[in-house]
């Protein structure tokens, strides 16, 4: 973020603006409430994706319940979790720089990968070939929900897995990543991390 | 440079920074930092809270005088009002801020009317010269700037046009 311009003493509009109280206590207020009703929520909660926004909202299971997966802007993240298997061809078309990658599909067909990393994920753009080939060759991709769910491949096992998964379970091993990733290839926490993610996604489904 | 800038420059900093938080993708990290920004608040709440209890129990002879110093500072006075520590219920601040801003407007003064505070809303009712673009402009810095330093907490402000025949509300005093 630049840093705002500096405001001069005459500036009526600097002079005018007094610390934002309202929006402060709003913020803080928010903690551990539904992002959509305001109802308060525990820790283990359901997610609505905002797709215009490319958010996550926290929400309670009436709102969640109150959404549809597949349509509108805001859409509720399913809890399924479907593992399976890819041959090497289809991991060869993703072409990644990392043994783990997970992709999310958009409403217009167009394929994004992330991949983990101790810095973030980093996103790149599927080309719509190497898409093609994923839905021809992994039983798992054309059932994947667009917006609300991500595709995750993991060639450190052989043969390859697949396992379609909500898009806040992305989120959470992105995080666990971040926090816990050792050396080159992020050592074994990657897979406890995703054990333990694919492990609470399964008891929640 | 005087101490307002700074505030107000803060004050732009903090409101961009929650704008730009609610758009984060990840709720987790949201969640995190909204029990951060939370907590913070509660220890600095507390801490003033000391505060004025010291200020009140071993002040003095000078007590009265030091609570007039803060309440009359815009940055101590709005950092009681943000922890709901101010000693003047905010009607009677945002009467005050309407006051200040009758003083400044001149004749324009006649021409508006404070209706009622909804939530963290100012409505104002405005009829005549008031009412025209050029006259809400003017009374929008006005009122603004008032308000700022009188009821921080107030977040938004709204210009009804009056309607015709109806007994306009006094302005509080």
């Amino acid at each position: 973020m630049s840093p705002p311009p500096s405001p001069s003493p005459d500036d009526p509009d600097v002079a005018a603006q007094g610390l934002p109280i309202a929006a402060l206590r709003r913020f803080a207020a928010a903690r551990g409430a539904c992002e959509l009703c305001g109802r308060a929520v525990g820790d283990r909660h359901p997610h609505a994706a905002d797709v215009a926004g490319r958010t996550l909202r926290c929400c309670c299971t009436d709102c969640h319940g109150r959404l549809p997966a597949t349509e509108g802007p805001l859409r509720a993240v399913p809890d399924r979790v479907v593992s399976g298997t890819a041959d090497e061809a289809a991991w060869d078309a993703v072409d990644a720089p990392v043994a783990l990658v997970f992709m999310l599909l958009d409403d217009h067909g167009h394929a994004t990968a992330f991949y983990p990393s101790p810095a973030g994920p980093t996103e790149s753009l599927l080309p719509r070939a190497s898409w093609s080939t994923l839905m021809e060759r992994v039983a798992l991709a054309t059932d994947l929900v667009p917006e609300v769910e991500a595709l995750l491949l993991d060639k450190r096992r052989r043969p390859v897995r697949a396992h379609i998964i909500p898009v806040d379970r992305c989120y959470e091993l992105v995080g666990r990543l971040r926090r816990d990733w050792h050396g080159m290839d992020g050592g074994p926490v990657v897979d406890a991390a995703l054990a333990e993610v694919l492990r609470d996604a399964e008891e929640a489904a | 440079m005087t101490d307002l800038p700074a505030q107000a420059r803060s004050a732009r900093t903090i409101a961009g920074l929650l704008a730009e938080l609610e758009l984060v993708a990840d709720p987790h990290v949201r969640a995190l930092t909204r029990d951060l920004v939370a907590e913070l608040l509660d220890v600095h709440g507390d801490g003033l809270a000391r505060l004025l209890e010291l200020i009140h129990d071993r002040g003095g002879p000078a007590r009265g005088a030091i609570m007039q110093a803060v309440l009359t500072d815009t940055r101590t006075s709005a950092l009681l009002v943000l922890h709901e520590l101010h000693p003047v219920a905010r009607d009677v601040r945002v009467a005050r801020a309407m006051d200040d801003v009758a003083r400044r407007v001149g004749p324009l003064a006649d021409h508006l009317s404070l209706e009622r505070v909804e939530g963290d809303t100012v409505i104002i009712t405005v009829d005549g010269p008031a009412a025209t673009p050029q006259g809400r402009v003017g009374l929008t810095a006005a009122l603004e700037r008032a308000l700022a330093s009188h009821a921080p907490d107030v977040d938004r402000i709204e210009l009804v046009e009056a309607v015709q025949g109806r007994r306009r509300l006094p302005v509080l005093s």
